[in-house]
């Protein structure tokens, strides 16, 4: 008999968080509304958490220990180097919130103010790093240009250019650059949809693409996107 | 004796029993490994890679495909049986249309591919003759390949017919005049209408349309031509409900103001569904019961059916209710582009003249 009240307590503790959590699921405008309120935020202030805080003993966490000097990234740690400043602040948002689950992100996303979430975005996003992926998951890189380009629509499956633009260089806050990714962050990424670890897509419509794909496909795809340039700063733009 | 025997017996046993269990060994080993390789226990666990559901598709179309071109090279009284050609269908039992591996060389295959440019991409390639940010391919998807999407296979063989949206007989050309008149807006295009008559835009075109129906059956309605045709909506049109349901499930790609999104470079990914840069009141596109189908059968691109009957016609009637270029049959005024707020039939003042 009293283990009901105990039982009560904890549902009673679990709950509040689990609630939180459904709430505090994202709307894909959120990036549209994170990218403009970054607007008004100085880069700057993303510095000292991209370099480390000279002050700190412990730089491990910095930004560019794992993304690089460039934010290009390597192996499974993505390039953020010119994606939408919106998708960035977005993912930061999601890893502070549990939304999406990584162990080191999670970690350092977790002191994270707004404004800093929106300076990293700021920065990372105005960023021109060049090349840096190569193939290299052993993908069959027809495949992965077929995919890519004219999708499989006998299982319902678009292309990936149909909403990440016509040269892979993104679209709008919420499709993000895939061309010049690297290929293990990109497979990772794909598996993750369609284990169901990774579900911040809008409309699901990251997780109804990658249940279509084997891992073949994912690997073919992978590889295909690292062979294109990363997404470039136009002359008219600097 | 006795004692000896006594004593042997067990160490007999014991070697035997050895021996057994490496036979069971080798045995389970050997089994196990069988089993392994079967994939049966991850299956039974559900455990498995996914079995590749793209590849299996493609194999089969390909190799129905490949199939049918090697059935009609040897047509014939010492080959095969002209009862014996079958269509070729892909996994769901629509039409398969040729692979783009099954183009031909030389100057059809040239005019094949032109038009396959023109079709998913003509302000580039028809640019003279388009007035907005619309491809062929924006309705007509998978390059006009798709069951349900208004597929050009299905279209192919349909043509020389009457329409009664113009009281005349309508060949392939006049359909493409048609699409370049109202869903690419010609009239706001750089020579202000669809190519002339017999214009080379109409042969590759054509060339492209014919070839995506090699091997379906000529003036046959063939199952997934067009869109879907819906019942008739439950629940009249609100503007407060489908407007949440736009918002919802299309405002991520088209946008909330609908004008679809563009990349750094200025192309478009999503296109735009209502005001200058879309379709005008004329197309197809701007009947709502047409747009219903569209949106039912393949709205969020990539979750086909995933809306409700009645969601697609809240989402067909909202789109269709916004500004969009007039009808150039309704306007005399070749200045006023863009009609006003309001159901495409309510706008508009001036005579009517027939298309083409």
């Amino acid at each position: 008999m009293i283990y009901r009240p105990i039982a009560l307590v904890i549902a009673l503790v679990l709950a509040p968080p689990v609630l939180a959590q459904d709430a505090a699921l994202p709307e894909w405008r959120a990036a549209d509304d994170y990218a403009a309120a970054a607007a008004n935020v100085d880069p700057a202030l993303a510095m000292p958490l991209i370099n480390g805080d000279p002050e700190a003993t412990d730089k491990a966490w910095a930004c560019a220990s794992c993304h690089g000097d460039a934010g290009q990234g390597a192996e499974t740690i993505p390039r953020l180097s010119g994606l939408s400043v919106g998708y960035i602040v977005k993912q930061l948002h999601d890893y502070k919130t549990g939304v999406r689950q990584n162990n080191n992100m999670q970690y350092v996303a977790r002191t994270l103010t707004d404004e800093q979430m929106a300076a990293l975005g700021a920065y990372y996003g105005a960023l021109d790093a060049p090349p840096a992926a190569t193939p290299s998951l052993g993908g069959d890189l027809e495949r992965g240009r077929m995919l890519a380009l004219e999708g499989d629509w006998n299982v319902d499956l678009p292309s990936c250019f149909t909403c990440h633009g016509p040269s892979g260089w993104g679209v709008g806050q919420a499709f993000p650059a895939i061309a010049g990714q690297n290929p293990s962050y990109i497979h990772a990424q794909l598996a993750a949809w369609k284990a169901g670890s990774r579900a911040n897509a809008p409309l699901g419509l990251m997780q109804s693409v990658a249940a279509a794909l084997s891992d073949d496909d994912m690997r073919a795809v992978s590889d295909y996107l690292a062979s294109l340039p990363p997404p470039q700063r136009l002359p008219a733009s600097r | 004796m006795t004692q000896d025997h006594h004593e042997e017996e067990p160490h007999g046993k014991t070697v035997r029993r050895w021996l057994y269990a490496g036979l069971g060994a080798v045995v389970l080993l050997a089994g196990g490994t069988a089993v392994v390789r079967t994939g049966a226990v991850p299956r039974a666990l559900g455990l498995a890679q996914a079995p590749g559901a793209t590849q299996e598709a493609d194999a089969r179309k390909t190799r129905v495909r490949e199939t049918f071109e090697e059935d009609i090279a040897r047509l014939g009284p010492d080959g095969v049986e002209l009862a014996s050609l079958s269509i070729p269908t892909d996994a769901k039992g629509y039409f398969a249309p040729p692979l783009e591996s099954e183009m031909p060389d030389g100057e059809d295959g040239a005019s094949i591919r032109r038009g396959r440019d023109i079709f998913l991409n003509p302000g580039a390639n028809a640019t003279d003759y388009v007035g907005n940010a619309l491809a062929c391919a924006n309705c007509h998807l998978n390059a006009g390949r798709l069951a349900n999407a208004a597929p050009m296979w299905a279209a192919s063989g349909v043509y020389p017919k009457y329409r009664s949206k113009n009281d005349q007989i309508n060949t392939m050309e006049d359909r493409i005049t048609g699409c370049f008149t109202y869903s690419m807006n010609a009239q706001d295009g750089p020579t202000g209408g669809p190519p002339p008559q017999g214009d080379p835009i109409y042969k590759d075109v054509e060339s492209y349309i014919h070839w995506l129906a090699t091997g379906a059956p000529n003036r046959v309605d063939l199952p997934g031509a067009g869109y879907p045709a819906l019942d008739e909506p439950a629940m009249a049109y609100d503007e407060t409900r489908a407007k949440a349901t736009f918002d919802e499930n299309c405002s991520v790609c088209h946008g909330s103001d609908g004008q679809g999104r563009q990349d750094q470079n200025g192309r478009y990914a999503f296109p735009p569904l209502w005001g200058p840069h879309s379709y005008n009141g004329g197309a197809g596109m701007s009947r709502v019961s047409t747009a219903a189908g569209f949106i039912y059968a393949n709205m969020p691109i990539g979750k086909p059916y995933s809306l409700t009957e009645q969601e697609a016609w809240d989402v067909a009637g909202y789109i269709n209710a916004q500004d969009r270029p007039i009808d150039p049959r309704k306007v005399t005024d070749a200045d006023a582009p863009v009609a006003p707020a309001g159901p495409p039939s309510a706008s508009g003042t001036g005579t009517v003249v027939p298309a083409n």
